[in-house]
């Protein structure tokens, strides 16, 4: 939605500057009303705060100058700017850790959006990262780390993307989307990724669920878990062999690529692809063991096979 | 338990306590039938006769006749206890740990037809797991090449076979493929030629680039690179979760 925030400002605070002006009763109590309405708005249609900011000061620097003009109380106009300002930036920024805490813990308060993104930031400190998210839209901070952006997965992902970028160095993100009352199953599903992310040594970027259903499904197979292992265990007696996987799965199984890599003959790899299906029973020229092979080595390094 | 299942030991204790004569007579199938019913839903019954542990082969054919044949082949065996179906069943044998594939193996290799054979292996009393097992693993199977499969041959479409809610958003993913034949063939003969591209362009008798666009056109639709091995391995187990029959097994 594009509109215009000066001018949606400068309407709905009109009133509350003129009360102030007169000096009529109750303009603090209007002011929080208005501020919380408008607020509620702005973060609705996604409007980056650097641009609230800009918009309240000319607002009330407009109003102000205009109420004086007419006489008004210039003391009583100061207070109501700043009450104004202070209650929409509230909700505008959610610096309610309040809210992001209750969303987790499964309440949905008044004033909570129809859906959350809930974000893990493994690489950077949350407060830089809320910062950098911040330029681009609402987000609120829970007391835990977790981020939750009131935007769909689809809009989340791109935007974790450039917010990574902006942070620079290794960072990751994991993300998934719930409507407001199933924030926790989000978060909890966020903490699965992030394990699985981190535990199989992935390389920095964006994820989502869809990015680890096969290591997902395993660890809550218990019957594939116990099989995973007894593949696996065999060839983790022997490290060659283990780095012989790993170089080939990285050189997306083509031998030749992963022979330069690991510094020896065409030969020798063939040898030890030979042994490695004798050992295991998966065969690493076919690129769904190797995948799976892959996988159970990184799992049984983190101890995820039980 | 771990010395009485070593294999070298348990296969003693096998040759020790197992006594055909105990078994009802390989004539009288339907009793025989009625314990491997038994065995395989995982109530013991405490039958005298029977072994410690078993091989658990699930079989199903293309028809009849070739499931029949397998029927054939264990009829004179006193040990094997069969529960049958029409083009399927289940085969028990009594079997030491680590055993099993080879067990099936040396059937499968008896036999002309085209049979699909799931094994699992399971001490006497968790015979139900091993049975739904290999169930599934036949599942799995009916989509592949005839031959024997174990657990550890399709572990990837087992897990997801056995999560719903991944089986289900893999088969979303997929169903863009899904729907346009030359893709879905493509990359069928790509996961079928094991990711090699002049051998799948061969199968489907296309023409190499063309067989790299359509590769690339499933990369655009799922987020998924074909020649990635992880990749193909996501992409092969949305195609299970997509379309995966339900084989004709006995209750």
């Amino acid at each position: 939605m594009l509109f215009d925030v000066g001018r949606l400002l400068h309407e709905e605070f009109l009133a509350v500057y003129r009360a102030a002006a007169a000096d009529a009763d109750g303009w603090e109590h209007a002011a929080e009303t208005v501020a919380h309405r408008v607020g509620a708005r702005l973060v609705a249609a996604k409007i980056p705060v650097a641009q609230v900011v800009v918009a309240l000061r000319s607002t009330d620097r407009l109003l102000t100058e205009t109420m004086l003009d007419d006489g008004g109380d210039a003391r009583a106009l100061a207070a109501a700017g700043t009450a104004l300002a202070a209650e929409l930036m509230s909700v505008f920024c959610a610096d309610d850790d309040g809210l992001a805490d209750a969303l987790l813990a499964g309440d949905t308060p008044d004033g909570a959006a129809p859906f959350y993104t809930v974000v893990s930031v493994r690489g950077a400190v949350a407060d830089r990262a809320v910062n950098a998210f911040r330029r681009h839209g609402p987000v609120l901070l829970a007391a835990s780390g977790h981020l939750l952006l009131p935007v769909a997965e689809a809009v989340a992902l791109p935007l974790c993307g450039d917010v990574r970028e902006e942070l620079g160095g290794e960072v990751w993100f994991c993300l998934a989307e719930r409507p407001a009352a199933r924030v926790p199953l989000a978060r909890k599903e966020v903490d699965e990724i992030d394990a699985l992310v981190a535990s199989l040594g992935r390389s920095p970027g964006v994820y989502r669920i869809d990015d680890m259903l096969f290591e997902s499904a395993v660890t809550r197979t218990p019957e594939v878990r116990d099989e995973l292992g007894k593949v696996v265990a065999p060839l983790l007696a022997n490290p060659v062999l283990v780095e012989t996987v790993l170089a080939l799965l990285e050189a997306d199984g083509n031998r030749a690529e992963a022979v330069k890599k690991l510094f020896i003959h065409r030969s020798t790899i063939d040898y030890r692809l030979d042994q490695i299906e004798h050992l295991t029973g998966l065969s690493p020229v076919n690129p769904r063991d190797l995948a799976v092979l892959g996988t159970a080595i990184a799992m049984s390094r983190t101890n995820s096979l039980g | 338990m771990t010395t009485v299942l070593d294999s070298r030991l348990l296969t003693d204790v096998l040759r020790d306590i197992l006594s055909p004569f105990d078994l009802p007579p390989v004539e009288d199938v339907a009793t025989r039938r009625q314990l491997a019913r038994t065995l395989l839903s995982g109530r013991d019954n405490g039958f005298e006769g029977l072994a410690l542990a078993y091989a658990v082969i699930a079989f199903c054919a293309s028809t009849e006749d070739d499931a029949a044949e397998v029927l054939k082949l264990v009829r004179d065996n006193d040990e094997a206890l069969v529960l049958d179906g029409a083009r399927g069943g289940y085969v028990l044998l009594p079997c030491a740990q680590d055993q099993h594939a080879g067990l099936a193996r040396e059937l499968h290799g008896r036999l002309g037809g085209e049979v699909w054979m799931a094994v699992a292996w399971a001490p006497r009393r968790d015979l139900a797991t091993a049975r739904a097992t290999a169930g599934d693993v036949l599942r799995i199977a009916a989509g592949r090449a005839p031959g024997v499969y174990e657990l550890r041959s399709v572990l990837a479409d087992f897990a997801v076979l056995r999560q719903p809610h991944v089986a289900e958003r893999l088969a979303r993913m997929i169903e863009p493929v899904v729907a346009q034949q030359p893709l879905l063939d493509a990359l069928r003969a790509f996961i079928a030629e094991d990711g090699n591209r002049a051998a799948a362009a061969r199968r489907l008798d296309i023409h190499r680039s063309t067989l790299d666009h359509r590769l690339r056109l499933v990369e655009r639709l799922t987020g998924c690179r074909p020649t990635s091995p992880r990749a193909l391995l996501t992409l092969s187990v949305a195609l299970t979760a997509h379309s995966c029959p339900e084989v004709p097994l006995p209750h």
